[in-house]
């Protein structure tokens, strides 16, 4: 059986003037049905453009995949018209935005965009309220989104996004408009709703604790290029990229109390920067003259030549 | 503030649709030997009788604002109908000269609209009559005025008795000319009522034709972007450029063919005034395009025509009903400038600005049209911005 999201060596490429240049560069990533996947990495990484190519649906029009596959259920994606594109959004690929405050119609009362978002076979539209936790969804629905607080926007919009019934939820940094508590709340639910429905979710998140937490695998981008990916429990005990490595390192929740969390130095290469060699190389603590030459290959779920030795 | 500004403009366009059932020379009943006849109807065409069927609908517009009824939607729709039923039941139109059905009228029953006066009716022998409810009115039987000096200048008529038709209030009775008389005898209150009438259906429909025309191209232009809003812009300032004041006044004297010069008027305040309306349309599609709630509109599926319609144009809306109901109130001041000129609406028809010309020595003959005028132009602007704030949800002050 084919995997519910398989991506080959997508190459996704963002205008700036006259130019192009590589947000994504020869990514690989598989998504089994009912699975929960984060992205993690810092901004500008490349993980919301992979995230919106997956739906071809850029925040700016001139971006463009530049090569490679995205074949969903099967189903390749890339090369696919954007009225058959159109009709998958929605109802096979369900869309979390970051921010409910910009992404929810403000003009429109909640219920009636989730009304709109329904397909044959969706639960009616004070079902969906209930089922993401809202209290009186009646109220709810004949609300203005203004009218509601950040949290239940949030979830309103998770409501939106299920709307469909999509068999591929994509969520970007759903919860960084949020409260800690509050995105836990929300992310709970998001996984919730993945497990029950047997839906896949990808979670794009710059926290690595919460992909920790609520993701069975985890990627970690940088400059465009997954670094590392493994399972949860295994990248978190032991990570096998130097960048993964730092990334744990400057979480405070996991630095000991008392102790200063270390934070990276220096800042990842700038969007359309030419990279030669491996692009952490001028932050790394292992790096090593072959390094700053050859790029290293994701192999064994590591970009990394010398894997063997990062210590958490 | 919202309800009564909107009431405003109802009422005042629920009176004029009305007006020939308000002031008509023609009795609204009579009875004959033959059986009864509505001689005031008879001389409607289809047009104003949808108008007429349409007042009461217009009237209780706030009604059905308040209450959202979609069944209110279609009541044009049925007066339309059944306008046309009408005039298929009908017979041809009568067309009798302004004031016959008075003359003619013996001592049968007969039933006269609230002023029995029409807008083109002529009375020489009450010609330049102040506000009869005013001391200064009152005429004696030879039809000399009772407390006013007599004759100065060597230009003035001789009195003459003055003639009180059928159905007419008494000679010296408080409302038998309220606003007063113009230079040929002809009621004001009449003519401003068929003034207001086409002033209002001009501010209107020119209103109407801009918001189209606007809405189309600016929308166009601001989604497209690109080469599509390169040339809609430059339309825009092309048309900008020309001077409308002149062009209305070429238009109004040249006329079109057999076309009322109501239309033709708003035609031309409408082509030319759409830019207005299509440059704020432009600039809200503009940032509306870059909105993240059109791009979760666009992951959630659904077309493009259906993002513009459904989730863009309710974001843009409020600029552009508070610009078309500004540009219908200045449409009328324009309509009244060249009626003023004299270019507008010819007589015998009636028009505010025309009214204000042709009596501009006399007091109540710039005081009444003027103040009309000046209601109508503000009520247009206050309906606009209230219902601007109305349209922005985030200034209805409810808090969940």
């Amino acid at each position: 059986m084919s995997p519910l999201l398989e991506i080959r060596g997508l190459s996704v490429s963002h205008a700036r003037g006259a130019r192009r240049f590589l947000a994504v560069e020869e990514l690989d990533l598989v998504l089994a049905a009912g699975e929960v996947l984060a992205v993690v990495g810092e901004s500008g990484c490349g993980k919301s453009t992979l995230l919106a190519s997956i739906a071809r649906l850029f925040a700016d029009p001139r971006s463009r995949i530049e090569s490679g596959s995205i074949r969903l259920a099967g189903g390749e994606l890339v090369g696919l018209s954007e009225e058959r594109l159109r009709l998958l959004r929605g109802s096979a690929i369900g869309f979390v935005f970051q921010d409910a405050q910009a992404a929810l119609n403000p003009v429109l009362r909640v219920g009636a965009q989730i009304e709109e978002g329904r397909r044959s076979g969706s639960a009616s539209t004070l079902e969906l309220l209930a089922r993401v936790g809202l209290p009186e969804p009646e109220r709810v629905a004949a609300s203005f989104p203004h009218q509601l607080s950040g949290g239940m926007r949030q979830r309103a919009l998770v409501a939106l996004a299920l709307a469909g019934r999509p068999q591929l939820l994509l969520a970007d940094e759903p919860t960084s408009a949020l409260d800690p508590v509050l995105g836990r709340e929300i992310l709970d639910l998001l996984v919730g709703a993945c497990r029950r429905e047997g839906m896949g979710l990808v979670l794009v998140t710059h926290e690595i604790a919460l992909a920790l937490r609520y993701a069975q695998r985890v990627a970690v981008m940088y400059a465009g290029r997954i670094v590392e990916i493994a399972r949860a429990q295994e990248l978190g005990t032991h990570a096998r990229h130097p960048y993964t490595a730092a990334l744990l390192a400057s979480d405070p929740a996991r630095t000991p109390r008392g102790q200063r969390f270390r934070a990276i130095p220096g800042a990842a290469p700038a969007a359309g920067e030419p990279v030669t060699g491996c692009a952490f190389a001028p932050r790394c603590t292992l790096v090593r003259e072959h390094c700053r030459h050859a790029r290293p290959p994701l192999a064994g779920g590591s970009a990394c030549f010398f894997s063997e030795e990062v210590r958490p | 503030m919202l309800w009564a500004a909107l009431a405003l403009v109802c009422l005042l366009h629920a009176l004029a649709a009305a007006a020939p059932l308000l002031a008509n020379d023609a009795p609204l009943w009579i009875r004959t030997r033959a059986g009864a006849r509505f001689p005031a109807f008879e001389a409607l065409g289809w047009s104003e009788r949808f108008l007429l069927l349409c007042s009461p609908w217009v009237l209780a517009a706030p009604l059905w604002l308040a209450t959202r009824s979609r069944l209110a939607l279609a009541c044009p729709l049925i007066a339309l109908l059944l306008a046309l039923c009408w005039q298929a039941a009908a017979g041809p139109r009568v067309f009798v000269p302004a004031g016959e059905w008075k003359r003619q009228l013996g001592a049968q029953p007969a039933l006269f609209a609230p002023v029995p006066f029409g807008y083109r009716e002529t009375n020489p022998s009450e010609a330049w009559r102040p506000p009869t409810w005013l001391a200064s009115a009152e005429i004696d039987e030879s039809g000399r005025y009772v407390g006013r000096a007599q004759a100065s200048g060597g230009l003035e008529l001789p009195p003459a008795p003055v003639e009180v038709r059928a159905g007419e209030p008494a000679r010296n009775a408080a409302l038998r000319h309220p606003l007063g008389t113009d230079a040929q005898g002809r009621d004001l209150l009449a003519r401003v009522l068929y003034g207001a009438r086409n002033s209002l259906a001009i501010g209107l429909a020119s209103a109407l034709l801009a918001l189209v025309i606007g809405t189309l191209l600016g929308a166009l232009a601001g989604w497209r972007g690109g080469r599509t809003d390169l040339v809609i812009s430059r339309a825009i300032e092309l048309v900008l450029c020309f001077p409308v004041l002149f062009l209305v006044l070429l238009v109004a004297s040249v006329g079109w063919g057999s076309v009322s010069a109501v239309w033709t008027i708003s035609a031309v305040l409408g082509l030319t005034g759409w830019t207005g309306v299509a440059r704020l349309l432009r600039a809200e599609f503009l940032r509306l395009r870059e909105a993240e709630f059109v791009l979760a509109a666009r992951g959630l599926g659904f077309t493009e025509t259906r993002i513009v319609l459904c989730h863009a144009l309710p974001n843009a809306l409020a600029p552009l009903i508070v610009a078309t109901s500004f540009f219908a109130g200045t449409a009328m001041l324009v309509e009244s400038a060249i009626s003023y000129l004299g270019a507008g609406l010819v007589e015998p028809e009636s028009s505010l600005g025309g009214l204000v010309k042709g009596g501009s020595e006399h007091v109540w003959m710039v005081l009444f049209p003027g103040a009309v005028l000046a209601l109508a132009v503000i009520s247009w602007n206050l309906l606009g911005e209230e219902l601007r704030d109305l349209n922005d949800p985030r200034l209805s002050g409810e808090q969940a």
